[in-house]
Parts: C-alpha cells; sequence; structure tokens
C-alpha cells in the first residue's frame, strides 16, 4: 500500500529538467495548474497536453512513472466525470427519468478528466525530477521574502525536510511493530471497519510514543550540533539561476501563451 | 516442539533490482525442550531465520516443519502456530500500548479467546515469572524502568503460554542486574516448563551460560552447530566468522600457556572458579 505513493518519489536523472534550478521548477508547476484552468476549450487542452507531454519525454521519466502516479487518483476522476456527466444542463442527448446526459456533459467531463490528469502528471513530473531535499530547498528559497514579514520560511522548510526524511523510517518502524504485534496474535486484516480500527490501537499507540521519543532525540542532537533556526545558516547546496532557467522561463511563457490563446478562442467553444 | 528446517531460502524483495538474499541452504534441526543459543554477526540471517519460526516471514524456498507440521500450508494454523511459538522481538519495551501492565500483557492470551479467568491467571503467573510485583500491574507501562519494561513485554508473550520461546537479544541495552535477571527467568522456565528457547545473543558468556546448543550463522548459513564446547573449542574458526569465545576461555587459554594445567573446556566463571580452586587446592 506504502509503496503505491508516488508523490515525493524521485527518480535521479541528468535530464534537462532535472537540472533546473528547483524554484524554477516549483514556479513553473505553479504557473502550468494556474493555465490548466484558464484554458477553456477542448483544442486548448489538446495543446496543453501535446506541451506537457514534451516536457515529460525531455525529462526522460519513463512514462509507465507518470501513469502510476495518476493511477491513485482515478476514483477521484471517475467521481467528478459521473457528476459533471449527469447534472450539467443542456441539449439532451439521452434522458430516462430524472437521469439524462447532455452534449454539453460530455464536454465538460473530458475537460475534467483531462484537466485532472494534467494536473497529476505535470505536479508529478516536479516531484520525480527534484529530490525531496532539493524541493524544500526551493520552497525556503521562494518564501524568504516573505521572512521580512517574520513568515517562517527556513522553520517550515527544516519541518518538511524532517517530515520526508522520516517517512522511511516510519515504514520500517510500523512493519516491526506489526510483526511484534502479530507474533501477539493480532490481526490487522480481517473483520469488519470497527474491529480494524480497534486492531490499529497496538499498533498506532507504540508508532506515537516512539515517534515522540524520536522527535524529542532528534532536537536533542539538534541543539548539540549548534542548530538555532535558520538565522546566519550558511547552505551546502547553492541554489543558482542559471542561463537554463532563463531559457525555461522563456519557452514555458512561449507555450503557455499560445495554450492559452488557443484555449480562450471564442469560434471553438462548440457550446456555450 | 520439534522444529525442523530444510534448505530454508529467504529472498526480500525478488525479482527487483533491490532483492537481497538473507538466508540460504539453511539445514537445521532443534529437539523439543532443547536451549539453543544462535549467534552470529550482524547482518547474519539470525533475524530472518526466526521470523520464519512463527510464520511472520514466509520461506522463498524450502520449508520448515514444526511437530512435523509443514508451516503456512494453511492460514488458520498460522494463528495457533504464533501462539505455540512465541517471539521475543528486539527491544520489545517499544510495542507496549495499553493503558496498564495488566492490560498488555492480557492481549496475547486475549488474542488466543481465553475466558477472564483463564487470562488473569495466566497474566498473575507470567508476572511472577519475570520477576515483577503484582503491585505493578495497575500501573501504566510507560512509567516504569527500561529493564522493567522489558520484562513486562516478555511477560506478554509468556502469558501466551508458549511451547518454543524464541528470544531476539533480550538483554541488549540493559544494565548487569537487569541481563542477570532476565537471563535467570529464561533459564528458569527452560527448567521447570521444559520449554524449548531459542536465544539470540551477542554475548557468548551468556550463551556459554545457559545454552546447551549453539547455531552459528554467517552470511545467511549455518556456519557451525554443535554443544557448547564443540563450539567453543573452535576460537580460530569463529574469529573468522567476526565472533569469538568467552573471556573467560582466552583467560583460561593464556593461563594454560603459562603452564597452569587447566582444562579445555573452560567457558563460564563458575567453571574457571572450580578448575582454579581444585588447581589452588591440588
Amino acid at each position: 500500500m506504502i509503496s503505491d505513493i508516488t508523490l515525493g518519489q524521485y527518480i535521479p536523472g541528468n535530464s534537462v529538467i532535472h537540472r533546473l534550478d528547483p524554484r524554477t521548477k516549483i514556479i513553473l508547476t505553479i504557473s502550468l495548474v494556474v493555465i490548466l484552468f484558464i484554458v477553456n476549450n477542448i483544442v486548448g487542452y489538446l495543446l496543453t497536453g501535446v506541451f506537457i507531454a514534451l516536457l515529460i519525454s525531455s525529462s526522460k521519466i519513463p512514462i509507465k512513472f507518470i501513469l502510476k502516479s495518476i493511477k491513485p487518483i482515478y476514483i477521484f476522476i471517475i467521481f467528478t466525470a459521473v457528476l459533471n456527466l449527469f447534472m450539467t444542463s443542456g441539449t439532451y442527448v439521452f434522458k430516462y427519468g430524472w437521469l439524462h446526459i447532455t452534449y454539453e456533459g460530455i464536454y465538460a467531463t473530458i475537460i475534467m478528466a483531462l484537466r485532472l490528469i494534467y494536473l497529476v502528471a505535470g505536479t508529478s513530473l516536479m516531484t520525480y525530477t527534484t529530490s525531496p531535499i532539493v524541493l524544500t530547498d526551493g520552497i525556503e528559497g521562494l518564501l524568504k521574502p516573505l521572512q521580512k514579514l517574520k513568515f517562517p520560511a527556513h522553520e517550515l522548510a527544516m519541518m518538511m525536510t524532517i517530515a520526508l526524511r522520516f517517512i522511511p523510517t516510519i515504514v520500517e518502524e510500523t512493519d516491526k511493530i506489526m510483526k511484534a504485534q502479530s507474533a501477539r496474535g493480532a490481526d490487522f486484516d480481517t473483520g469488519g471497519l470497527i474491529k480494524k480500527a480497534k486492531s490499529m490501537v497496538p499498533l498506532l499507540i507504540p508508532l506515537f510514543i516512539s515517534s515522540f521519543r524520536r522527535a524529542d532525540e532528534l532536537a536533542l542532537a539538534m541543539e548539540c550540533r549548534g542548530y538555532h533556526g535558520g538565522e546566519g545558516r550558511t547552505k551546502l547546496r547553492q541554489l543558482k539561476i542559471t542561463p537554463l532557467d532563463v531559457k525555461a522561463f522563456l519557452v514555458f511563457g512561449i507555450c503557455s501563451a499560445i495554450c492559452i490563446i488557443v484555449g480562450n478562442l471564442d469560434f471553438i467553444k462548440f457550446f456555450r | 516442539m520439534d522444529i525442523k528446517i530444510e534448505n530454508l531460502e529467504h529472498i526480500y524483495m525478488p525479482g527487483s533490482p533491490l532483492s537481497h538474499t538473507a538466508i540460504k541452504n539453511v539445514n537445521l534441526e532443534i529437539k523439543s525442550g532443547s536451549f539453543v543459543g544462535l549467534i552470529g554477526h550482524t547482518g547474519s540471517g539470525k533475524s530472518t531465520l526466526i521470523q520464519h519460526l512463527n510464520g511472520l516471514l514466509k520461506p522463498t524456498g524450502g520449508k520448515i516443519l514444526i511437530d512435523g507440521k509443514c508451516v503456512g500450508e494453511n492460514k488458520g494454523d498460522l494463528k495457533n502456530l504464533r501462539f505455540n511459538v512465541g517471539l521475543v522481538f528486539q527491544y520489545p519495551e517499544y510495542q507496549l500500548f495499553d493503558e496498564t501492565v495488566y492490560g498488555d500483557i492480557s492481549y496475547g492470551p486475549k488474542n488466543m479467546g481465553l475466558s477472564d479467568r483463564e487470562i488473569r491467571e495466566r497474566v498473575y503467573e507470567s508476572i511472577a515469572y519475570v520477576g515483577l510485583k503484582e503491585e505493578i500491574l495497575d500501573k501504566s507501562p510507560f512509567d516504569l524502568s527500561g529493564g522493567q519494561k522489558r520484562r513486562v513485554a516478555i511477560a506478554g508473550i509468556l502469558a501466551m503460554k508458549p511451547k518454543v520461546l524464541i528470544l531476539d537479544e533480550p538483554t541488549a541495552g540493559l544494565d548487569p542486574k537487569g541481563r542477570e535477571d532476565i537471563l535467570n527467568s529464561i533459564s528458569r522456565l527452560h527448567k521447570e516448563q521444559k520449554l524449548t528457547v531459542i536465544l539470540v545473543s551477542h554475548s557468548m558468556e551468556d550463551v556459554a551460560k545457559i545454552c546447551d546448543r549453539v547455531v552459528v550463522m554467517s552470511d545467511g548459513t549455518v556456519a557451525m552447530e554443535g554443544s557448547v564446547s564443540e563450539i567453543f573449542r573452535r576460537e580460530k574458526e569463529l574469529e573468522n566468522l567476526h565472533l569469538s569465545v568467552p573471556q573467560i576461555t582466552k583467560l583460561a587459554d593464556i593461563l594454560r600457556k603459562k603452564g597452569y594445567p587447566l582444562s579445555n573446556d573452560i567457558y563460564t566463571t563458575d567453571m574457571a572458579y572450580d578448575a582454579i580452586t581444585q588447581l589452588m587446592r591440588g
């Protein structure tokens, strides 16, 4: 189950996308999400799709992984698709009692599904090509200007780094405690919902306790090594905007401009 | 319960780039009522091996027969097997979870579906076995000292009345008194209840003191097997496996080389004491 989560899974590589500054990638990913909501017609979406496909191919991330990242949200896609398909009013294609499908509904369904798929594909492209540590560095870099307004940018980034760092540790710990309780006859798999939830208590309590203990030890160890917050702290990896990043911004800007313009051309709008 | 392991093999994550063979070609027979010490350097496959004995891990090759029955053949047996083969993990105190010591110890018996009276009896019995007082039963397990927590966790396994008890380094990280107490409890259980015990340990002294037989693991396979004296006589081979003989044996060696006629079979301080006093009298 745990191995199904692909978000935050970094695939090392040396492609153009891998080499971009994390701040560039974060900004461009956010822009992509915004564009996905500005584009308004099917041709625009197809164009955006081509654009995302080009990005994926230039990252050299196997398409298999991108598809894997879309997999967990298929229920969500189906849910929104069903809602859009049956709830949109307009010209009827099909009507049976209160159940109806309209042309507008089909159109909205396709657009919404594409939107969700692109959203996940685009954001997972970022996490696939950026190691979590670099990503938090990037977030810290982007939030730094807010520090003047007393926004705890460094602390936030440190928290994220620690959280990511401890995921594998906690997975391992969970496995260990599950085994230990299984040795005492615990059964985590069978039974109804309530029984299952109850059977989690002997797993969760030791897990919480050891997490608190670990946090305590980590805080102590950090203090012992002179950690006192972000002030005056230098970085091992300096973030630097290179000509590559400038090019990326330019290419992205041009492509997204095309997508937005085409995506909002009125004559392509078949309906509405 | 007789345990027979035939050609056991376990590969972690088979077929993936991270696949790793933890144990292979393990053939071992453990007779009912024996007290076996399992030694081997870190990563030699000890923990993987013991997790097979109660079906927590499934073999990727070979099989395990317990009382002639193959482990993992059907799922219903698996739960029963776990009650019969008690496994105490390393640092078992980290698995404590209940509000009271009583609740925690009764977790195993409750899973067995025993009556409240039977559970109560077992809790009192097992707490006495590990040398804790009854007052402790109402306390929270998290208020206890490290050694007490460890003993509560072991009592939690004992309360299931297993026929085979496996302990993975039960004395790791305890003070000398705590070690002594736990080892004595285990030894007493073995003698009084005819329990088959498998003790994983890094302490050659402990193994020499309380085990009858020793199994030495190295690189995922059984490197040596025999009685305590058979194994600790092979000092050179043990050292090649990053292991050693008890320190007192080394001392006896030095004394012997200096010309004192001590026997070859000295593995515990008691043995050394007897031999030396005899020599002095003699």
